[in-house]
């Protein structure tokens, strides 16, 4: 069969010949102009010497059976030990790709902003001493515990004192806590605290009776200084307390936690000690007039008894 | 011969070749002198076709390897016939 050279349906003025060719010498640019032009008459001369043999195949199936240009053309080069070009990607592989990672990066997203929404991620401990990208993380050196999680505020230290008078009670009620309780020879009853995670500063009422210091919700690291002889009373949820060598009385009701007790060694005390679901050490209680009174009701935790201070 | 012949003649001897393998392979044996090619223009009607023909380095290069092959099969024959015997 012959083409009528007028007819535009003629596979020579095919446009996808024609992109093929244009393919194919693009990626056989390493190669001369003239070894070009040859390589692409001769291709050419090909898918007309096959459409000539069968008119009814399609100018695509030719391509095709040829394969893509570029391919073609690397095999060209790697024969004459040119180095190849790189193939250009597939589309469908390109599209692919994008669709793999994207697909990653939503749950990775997802994720990332769960943690910094709900957090912490990791807690030990309650408080710290330095933080690290915005207290994203904060490391409590002092005590080995260390926060990562969304930022928070600069915990602001606090510590005050009060006078009282001889015989003046002092109620502390704390939510959650690591509360260490002196007595000092003065007068003064006196704070050192910081707090853990957002909570306002002790609220701190007076009466005739005695002080009321109050730290919640939030929890505390706190050092308690009472004077000699002012009765304490202190109501906790959960956490440690320290009782060094109290020479007040003492009404400790507290929950979830351990409770230490060092007694002076120059005093004598009356223990009362009361736990639910738990356990305490022995203390020897001396009955006597002087004696100290320690009054623990404890509920899930331990009454530990310190001998001597570390 | 020209390419779009040679595939065919390959094809009907069971031997298919990928065009895009074939043209390249040409090529090289040209550039290497194993064959000689011609354009022709005037005597075919249509495009133009590039007709390969052996050389004589193309026809000394077939005839030692058509040599290597017979010395091939000599051996293997040699080794099966010695394999037959030791059974």
């Amino acid at each position: 069969m012959s083409y009528d050279s007028k007819n535009e349906s003629h596979p020579k003025n095919d446009p996808r010949l024609d992109r093929y060719l244009d393919s194919l010498e693009r990626a056989l640019r390493p190669l001369s102009v003239s070894d070009r032009s040859e390589i692409i008459t001769e291709i050419k001369s090909h898918v007309l010497s096959a459409l000539e043999r069968d008119p009814s195949s399609p100018v695509r199936d030719v391509l095709s059976a040829l394969g893509e240009p570029e391919v073609v053309a690397n095999r060209y080069l790697i024969e004459r030990k040119v180095k190849p070009v790189k193939p250009p990607v597939s589309p469908i592989v390109k599209w692919l790709v994008i669709g793999f990672l994207g697909t990653l990066a939503i749950p990775f997203l997802f994720l990332t902003i769960a943690i910094f929404r709900f957090a912490p991620m990791f807690s030990w401990g309650q408080l710290r001493d330095n933080g690290f990208l915005g207290y994203s993380i904060e490391i409590d050196g002092r005590d080995e515990k260390v926060r990562i999680g969304p930022s928070r505020s600069q915990p602001e230290p606090f510590s005050g004192e009060r006078t009282l008078e001889e015989g003046q009670k002092v109620s502390l009620n704390l939510s959650y806590g690591d509360i260490e309780i002196k007595t000092t020879s003065d007068s003064e009853f006196k704070w050192d605290c910081v707090l853990a995670g957002d909570g306002a500063g002790p609220k701190i009422e007076e009466s005739d009776d005695g002080l009321s210091f109050t730290i919640a919700p939030a929890s505390a690291k706190c050092l308690i200084q009472v004077p000699r002889l002012s009765p304490l009373k202190l109501v906790g949820s959960a956490g440690t307390v320290k009782l060094s060598e109290p020479g007040f009385d003492v009404d400790l009701s507290w929950q979830n936690g351990l409770v230490k007790i060092l007694p002076a060694k120059d005093l004598t005390y009356t223990f009362d000690l009361k736990v639910t679901n738990g356990r305490t050490d022995e203390f020897l209680s001396t009955e006597g007039g002087k004696s100290i009174q320690i009054k623990v009701q404890l509920e899930n935790g331990y009454i530990e008894k310190i001998e001597e201070e570390k | 011969m020209y390419g779009f012949e040679l595939i065919e003649t390959l094809s009907e001897a069971n031997l298919e070749v990928k065009e895009g393998t074939l043209y390249p392979l040409m090529n090289r044996m040209n550039a290497e002198g194993l064959l000689s090619a011609v354009w022709e223009t005037d005597t075919l009607k249509g495009h133009p076709r590039k007709f390969y023909s052996l050389t004589r380095q193309g026809q000394n290069a077939i005839q030692d390897m058509s040599d290597e092959f017979d010395d091939m099969i000599r051996i293997y024959r040699r080794l099966a016939k010695g394999r037959e015997e030791d059974k």
